[in-house]
């Protein structure tokens, strides 16, 4: 039985595959992301709320860092935003995958712990292929 | 003869069945913890059970099925406390599943109402899946901003800073409104023989923003 576990997950999927995984949730991402931005979302959801966010009860959390993150000439939540959008660009064309999935997953998680509301079951969803695509070996 | 495994693909089959085992801990669909056996829905939700046991040949008293709910809800509360430890690192990568799988359906389904009120004169700009009240309804419904109302409990603070996002836009698109009343009604999942979906329905939060005075 365990040997019949191991071998289950000891297999190589096709890049074929790989690369359709990767294409499908790049491409759901980026016009998420682009819905965001369209509906003037960016601040409500990325910002902490000395800055106009919604928040939430998790701010304080130990886990959220983005608070923290300070990038120059850009208000805060503009920059996580257009850094998902760059590496949701990545991802879809392939180039740096491992990384844009990488930078993906951890700023959607930091999204839901800014604002638990506005985090659904699709984008918990979202966020377990994203986790998976920063782990494969090769695309 | 056997082939022989190597050691990290005995370690990637170990960390997968550690992950999908608090995975489908946390999917699986326990029922919530009983805690009001008195309001009303559970009153009648005991009533119809009894009847339909009743009806299968099993006598039970009130008593006797609050005891069996009661007993079959503790696994959720074991479920809490197993997942606890686990709870900063979901809390990093954002993989803690927050919810059963169709565990409980929603018998109290949320609208939410948004009135410009101009002096005396209140008007219904906006009412969720109402066509003749449609203001800015895209972004009403966006599911991000719908998750903010429609799980909510309470006046959290999330919930005021959206009602201020609101009124914030409403000013901008009514330059004539003083005010703003954003109004969050539980309605009823209605019987299908029903048309008025606004039998039963209750106020949970009415929240009213005035226009700050431009210097």
């Amino acid at each position: 039985m365990m040997h019949l576990w191991i071998d289950l997950w000891d297999r190589k999927e096709h890049p074929r595959t790989l690369s359709i995984l990767r294409i499908t949730v790049a491409l759901v991402l980026l016009v998420d992301l682009m819905d965001i931005g369209r509906h003037g979302l960016v601040i409500p959801l990325m910002a902490d709320t000395a800055s106009g966010g919604w928040g939430g009860s998790s701010n304080g959390s130990l886990a959220l860092w983005i608070d923290h993150v300070r990038l120059p000439f850009v208000e805060p939540a503009v920059g996580v935003y257009t850094l998902r959008v760059f590496a949701a660009l990545g991802l879809l064309l392939g180039a740096g995958s491992r990384v844009n999935a990488l930078i993906l997953a951890l700023c959607s998680a930091q999204a839901a712990l800014l604002v638990p509301y506005a985090d659904r079951g699709i984008d918990m969803l979202l966020r377990n292929p994203s986790s998976m695509v920063a782990c494969v070996p090769l695309l | 003869m056997t082939p022989s495994r190597s050691a990290s693909a005995k370690t990637r089959a170990l960390m997968l069945g550690v992950v999908l085992c608090v995975h489908g801990l946390m999917a699986l669909p326990l029922p919530r913890p009983v805690m009001r056996q008195n309001s009303p829905d559970s009153l009648r939700e005991l009533s119809n059970w009894r009847n339909r046991l009743d009806d299968a040949g099993v006598r039970v008293t009130n008593d006797q099925l609050v005891a069996w709910v009661r007993m079959w809800s503790q696994p959720t509360l074991w479920r809490r406390d197993l997942l606890t430890p686990l709870r900063p690192l979901h809390d990093f990568m954002g993989v803690g599943q927050g919810w059963g799988f169709f565990a409980v359906p929603v018998t109290h389904p949320r609208r939410l109402e948004v009135y410009a009120i101009d002096g005396e004169q209140e008007v219904l700009i906006y009412r969720r899946l109402d066509p003749a009240h449609d203001w800015r309804a895209a972004w009403f419904s966006d599911r991000h901003v719908r998750g903010v109302y429609d799980s909510i409990r309470g006046r959290k603070p999330t919930y005021r800073r959206f009602v201020g996002s609101v009124a914030d836009m409403a000013f901008k698109d009514f330059p004539d409104a003083d005010k703003v009343r954003v109004q969050l009604v539980r309605t009823q999942t209605p019987d299908p023989r029903q048309e008025d979906v606004y039998t039963d329905a209750k106020v949970l939060m009415d929240m009213t923003v005035t226009r700050p005075e431009t210097p």
